[in-house]
């Protein structure tokens, strides 16, 4: 028993002290739904990401925003006016966020690939394609959380002509 | 250890350090392209001012700066781990009562001494198996807050001492299982304990904990950072544990052939009669892990990756220059962190680069002076004030120039061709004009050819026509809506026109004045039109509106006398 009871405080000890040390695994999360509403066609395709990153130390208008890893990202060929993005599964890893950045990115490319500014390429990003765009919108979690919810959960983004 | 390198996250994170080392480590990012750039730093060109207006702020709202490094931390995940302790433990290092020990170490002298092939062994070494599990963290407050008392306290001269202020309603640990055998006794199987849930933490006995660390920027423009002594409460902390199942070896003796077997039941109902000592004993081990080895590992760590210098690389959009065209760069390092006189300093080198013209060097011309004046400035209605050297505004000027991204000037009697870089620089206290609120005057030291045409024809047997000036113009910097801001031009100081004597013609040097005063009214003139409609320079200056992700609005600025474009901030509302 005594031995059990030995066993059973090392244990404990361990679990305890380990759950606080130890490097986090991946669990799964989900994105939300999007409902995009595009103004005319502005361009081919609309490239979607949903990606990890941080704010530089001094940027503008997001455009510094440096993407550490896209978590999904999804390709719309733009015809109408609504695009409809469902909700994507993403990892959730350790204190990080699943995301923290979802970036609508408007290109005529067929590929586009997402550059930093410092020149690096986020992990998960294809470097086949060409980093033009037309237009790029960055939304960080905040900017998500309080974009309008319609009747079928859809969280709603206007995009104007450009 | 990786808890302190994920304390070290946060705590970079919210001191705005966030390195691209530790985000690499964590994210592989990949670094492709980058042009070489030779880097002409500006010393101090950026100060950014966090007021205590503004550092208060953080004692209630963190979510930003968490937000924009990525961070979250109400919830996380465990992996699979297993663990064998490093060496074999004597029973008398387990840290058991004194019964408990003399019980063991009887038993197991009996079953040496009687046991043939005996299973059991006088130290253990376990080891752990935990299934990968879940950590629930309910906060009720995480802030950060400067302690001008605690750097004078420990007589430090330099840096900041930032205490990141964490309370937690409650912290759920959860795991499907955990597992603990000494591999060097086998037959004795292992000891399994599933659906495992522990909160620490209920009702008014909330966790806490306070890291007090200290960040400093060395003579090599190294940041330096060290984690001080961490509160915690850790041990007065209620710690309710629960289990569904529980797996024991299973224990039997035999006599003559027949079997007895040892009562299970009884074996776990003694375990959980002596949970709360065990997880007592937990608590302290955890108390001291976090009070002497957490901070040790974290400076450790800290050490790793802020070595060398903190450098942040970006592409910018030339100014003026068409979509798509190949960009500039501008660099920060920041070169010192200070208790300021409105709240926390920090000070950044900056520089700003064409891959495409490595030759060309800011002017010390168009730099300001070394250190903005900030002595009569009011902070206390500002969240953060941005101090920007004109040299930041000039290269930018300087590198469009020579890139031929702006060349011209629209003077709204036809474009003016450039001929130098236009260079700003504070205006006299007494230029006359109106300044509303979120703008500011500079003075624009513009030179160039005229258009052609621009005065009459009588004039022009007196000057070339196209004839080369320069002149003061008082331009207005004016915030626009989308963030960053414009220029506008609002009046041509008419005392300051020169005209190249080369483009004066004989008559023109015989007829003198009247060629001047020529020039003057049709000067006087475009004053008069740009009264009446704006004339602006193309496209808009990037002047952040971010820092450290934090968005900002321009509530006010102005062009001091030293140089510095001062901008007065605040947080933008969302």
């Amino acid at each position: 028993m005594n031995r059990l009871m030995r066993l059973a405080y090392a244990s404990f000890l361990l679990f305890a002290v380990t759950a606080l040390v130890l490097p986090l695994r991946a669990r799964a999360a989900e994105t939300p739904a999007l409902r995009v509403d595009v103004a005319g066609q502005p361009t081919k395709y609309m490239s979607v990401y949903f990606a990890l990153g941080r704010a530089p130390l001094i940027g503008t208008e997001g455009k510094q925003t440096l993407l550490s890893e896209i978590k999904a990202k999804i390709r719309v060929q733009l015809s109408g006016t609504a695009v409809l993005i469902p909700p994507q599964q993403v990892t959730k890893r350790g204190v990080f966020a699943a995301y923290n950045y979802l970036v609508l990115v408007f290109h005529d490319q067929e590929r586009f690939v997402w550059l930093n500014a410092d020149d690096s390429l986020p992990g998960n990003e294809s470097p086949n394609g060409t980093p033009q765009a037309r237009k790029v919108l960055v939304l960080d979690a905040l900017d998500i959380n309080t974009l309008p919810v319609d009747q079928q959960g859809q969280k709603r983004i206007q995009i104007d002509a450009f | 250890m990786v808890a302190p390198k994920y304390v070290l996250a946060l705590t970079l994170a919210i001191a705005g350090l966030s390195s691209r080392s530790l985000w690499a480590q964590e994210n592989k990012s990949l670094v492709r392209g980058t042009p070489k750039l030779t880097k002409h730093y500006m010393n101090g060109a950026v100060q950014v001012q966090v007021t205590d207006k503004g550092l208060k702020y953080f004692e209630r709202n963190l979510d930003q700066l968490l937000v924009a490094s990525g961070l979250s931390l109400n919830q996380g995940e465990l992996p699979k781990i297993e663990y064998t302790f490093g060496k074999p433990m004597p029973f008398s290092e387990l840290g058991l009562d004194s019964e408990t020990q003399a019980l063991l170490e009887q038993t197991v002298g009996l079953f040496q001494m009687w046991v043939i092939g005996n299973p059991l062994r006088s130290d253990v070494q376990p080891t752990l198996q935990i299934a990968a599990s879940n950590y629930q963290a309910n906060f009720d407050k995480i802030s950060l807050v400067t302690r001008p008392d605690l750097l004078q306290q420990m007589g430090l001269k330099t840096g900041v001492v930032l205490l990141l202020d964490l309370k937690l309603k409650d912290l759920k640990l959860t795991s499907p299982s955990v597992k603990v055998f000494d591999g060097r006794m086998e037959d004795l199987g292992a000891v399994e304990m599933r659906d495992i849930e522990a909160k620490i933490g209920a009702g008014d006995a909330q966790m806490k904990l306070r890291v007090p660390f200290h960040v400093s920027v060395n003579a090599k423009n190294e940041i330096e950072f060290k984690a001080l002594k961490v509160e915690q409460n850790i041990s007065q902390l209620p710690i309710a544990l629960k289990y569904k199942g529980l797996s024991l070896p299973q224990l039997a003796l035999q006599i003559n052939g027949k079997t007895y077997q040892v009562d299970t039941e009884k074996l776990k109902g003694k375990l959980d009669a002596n949970l709360s000592a065990v997880l007592d004993r937990t608590k302290g081990e955890i108390a001291r892990f976090a009070e002497e080895q957490l901070p040790a590992e974290i400076n450790k760590m800290a050490k790793d990756i802020l070595k060398g210098q903190f450098e942040e690389v970006s592409k910018i959009d030339p100014p003026g220059a068409a979509p798509g065209t190949a960009p500039f760069y501008w660099g920060f390092q920041v070169s010192r962190l200070s208790q300021g006189r409105f709240g926390l300093n920090m000070t950044l080198n900056a520089f700003i680069e064409d891959p495409q013209n490595a030759a060309s060097a800011p002017d010390p011309a168009g730099q300001g002076a070394a250190e903005p004046n900030l002595a009569s400035l009011d902070g206390s209605k500002f969240d953060v004030i941005l101090s920007i050297n004109q040299g930041v505004v000039n290269r930018l000027m300087q590198l469009s120039f020579q890139r031929k991204a702006f060349e011209s000037m629209e003077t709204g009697k036809g474009a003016m061709k450039l001929t130098r870089v236009p260079v700003i620089s504070p205006p006299p206290k007494n230029h006359g004009l109106s300044v509303g609120r979120g703008e500011t005057i500079m003075k624009v030291r513009v030179q160039g050819n005229v258009p052609k045409g621009l005065v009459s024809a009588i004039q022009k047997l007196g000057i070339k026509d196209g004839f080369e000036m320069a002149f003061d113009m008082y331009a207005k910097l004016r915030k626009v809506r989308s963030g960053g801001a414009e220029v506008v031009f609002s009046a041509i100081d008419l005392d300051s026109i020169w005209i190249n004597p080369d483009h004066i013609t004989a008559i023109g040097a015989i007829l003198g004045g009247v060629v001047k005063s020529g020039v003057r009214a049709e000067i006087a003139q475009i004053n008069a039109d740009w009264k009446k409609k704006e004339q602006k320079l193309p496209g808009v200056f990037p002047i952040p509106p971010e820092v450290m992700g934090i968005k900002l609005e321009i509530d006010d600025m102005t062009l001091s006398q030293t140089g510095h474009l001062l901008m007065f901030l605040n947080y933008k509302q969302r």
